[in-house]
């Protein structure tokens, strides 16, 4: 007993990402949400005749690429400015196109937004439907397939939908799991002593200290993505996800400015290619030898460090002493005795 | 159907306007497109009507319900309770599982690997580490030979990334045999 093969048809939009990527697909039944993961895929299905609804929400996704993309090409051009060198306006140049390049496809794209598709026993994400544009072509092509399933909706149900009652049984939630916040902690003070580091750097022209302070970031970028995994679907207060969202910007913008010093180095002292020390020594000294913007620049992300990673710290521990603790079968509830009234 | 940043429960004011609108509760914009089966109850399925007549035929697994059905795998007699309906074809739960297990119903298949991106990958990533490529090279052909056949993505695809692992690894293998004999000679 053999299926034939079905036939799919994409639907506008993808989701890729570093550990895999999300596309949805057309069948003559079903709709099919493909998820691939390295070397494999998997499949979710949902029947026209079963899907209730499609629910996006716009997100400001799109207004934070444009601002990392703002601030990657603004560095770019102005440390190219900065070389007084042809190559460097050329490599850094290059560098701030390829920015503005994504910037402007970000624009063009439109907002971003969050989508997830409900039947009567899930309510699940869509990654690949992340702009509105997307969601709106999308939605253009299933109402007639889903106008076929299921019918068009009666009059009394759209009266009663119109009608401002919410009919529908309620839809399936998802249970949120406990998270101690413990690798939100570990984060937030590896930020904060990242910030100690480049704020000890700018007054102290150490190697040792720039190291120090990449060794932090590169911890701390591993510590944030720990934090951000495992805050999803949890408890955690949603000030400390965002803090966290926040200090994965911040450590992926620190690693573009430090490469973007690395380049820097490279062109004002080409002789020390080889030499990395010589070039660490030198990156060392940039922000305080090379006038008031980049130490401006070096103080703006040493507030952003303690700006994440003090609040951050002290939201997690809020968290942490709110949470009741489990009575254990050795302890015995306290007894509240009444008051009594006196006369 | 709740708001998807503020889980607050959406009402009818918001569904089905065709373009933004805004959650009562957070006031983020959204769209909420809204389908008939969002209002109407499940079908509820009939468990089965016990045999009245002695000549009718019995379900195979609940002999004392009514057949309703064959089954279009094995041809058994399925009373409305093992019925179970996939695609427009009548199976048996047995049937069911069966393809499951045996991967001869694609409905059911939620996972598959990618032999053919593994083979790719396999061949295109040691070029980081060139001499890794003595062993993977070998790999490489053993795989696409292995797996040529093998079901690729469910949703359709070429087999351009073995035909290319093949080429990648095949020139690979022609370099070492190049690099060998000029080293011999």
């Amino acid at each position: 007993m053999t299926d034939g093969p079905d036939k799919y048809r994409r639907l506008p939009g993808k989701k890729r990402g570093f550990l895999g990527n999300s596309s949805l697909w057309l069948g003559h039944s079903h709709l099919l949400a493909v998820s691939g993961r390295f070397f494999s895929e998997e499949y979710k299905r949902f029947y026209y005749e079963d899907i209730q609804a499609v629910i996006a929400h716009k997100t400001v996704l799109h207004l934070i690429y444009n601002v990392i993309y703002g601030l990657v090409i603004g560095l770019f051009i102005f440390l190219a400015y900065l070389t007084k060198d042809p190559s460097g306006y050329l490599i850094l140049g290059f560098i701030a196109a390829w920015f503005f390049f994504f910037m402007s496809r970000n624009i063009w794209l439109g907002p971003t937004c969050l989508t997830r598709i409900q039947t009567a026993v899930q309510l699940e994400l869509l990654p690949s439907l992340n702009r509105l544009s997307q969601v709106n072509k999308v939605l253009n092509i299933l109402r007639p397939l889903l106008e076929q399933a299921q019918g068009r909706l009666r009059p009394e149900e759209m009266i009663s939908a119109l009608s401002g009652v919410n009919v529908a049984a309620p839809g399936p939630t998802r249970p949120l799991r406990h998270e101690s916040g413990a690798y939100h902690k570990q984060a937030f003070i590896i930020l904060g002593l990242n910030g100690l580091a480049w704020g000890l750097n700018l007054e102290i022209d150490s190697p040792i200290l720039y190291i120090l302070g990449n060794t932090t970031i590169l911890f701390g970028a591993i510590a944030v993505i720990i934090a951000v995994v495992s805050q999803q679907d949890s408890d955690i207060p949603p000030a400390v996800k965002k803090l966290t969202w926040s200090g994965l910007v911040y450590v992926g913008l620190t690693f573009l400015i430090q490469t973007a010093f690395y380049l820097y180095a490279s062109i004002k002292i080409p002789n020390a290619a080889g030499n990395y020390w010589e070039l660490v020594k030198f990156m060392a000294a940039i922000p305080s030898r090379s006038g008031p913007w980049l130490s401006g620049l070096q103080i703006f992300l040493i507030c952003i460090a303690f700006g994440l990673a003090a609040p951050g710290l002290i939201l997690v521990f809020r968290h942490q002493s709110a949470r009741p603790e489990p009575q254990t079968t050795a302890a015995r509830p306290q007894q509240v005795r009444p008051p009594t009234l006196s006369r | 159907m709740f708001c998807g940043r503020c889980r607050a429960p959406l009402s009818g004011e918001v569904f089905n306007t065709r373009e933004l609108t805004h959650c009562p509760r957070c006031g983020v914009s959204m769209r909420a497109e809204v389908f008939p089966a969002f209002f109407r109850p499940p079908p509820v399925r009939s468990a089965g009507q016990t045999i009245v007549l002695e000549d009718d035929a019995g379900c195979f697994y609940h002999p004392h319900k009514k057949a309703v059905v064959p089954c279009a795998s094995c041809g058994r007699f399925l009373c409305s309770l093992c019925d179970l309906e996939l695609d427009g074809r009548h199976i048996c739960p047995v049937c069911l599982e069966t393809g499951k297990r045996k991967h001869e119903i694609k409905n059911l298949e939620n996972r598959r690997t990618l032999y053919d991106s593994i083979s790719l990958s396999l061949a295109i990533l040691p070029f980081l580490i060139f001499w890794l490529t003595i062993v993977t090279a070998p790999a490489v052909i053993f795989l696409v030979i292995k797996y040529w056949r093998a079901p690729t993505s469910l949703v359709g695809r070429t087999k351009i990334r073995f035909v290319l692992a093949f080429l990648i690894a095949g020139l690979q293998i022609a370099g070492w045999i190049f690099f060998v004999v000029a080293v011999a000679t």
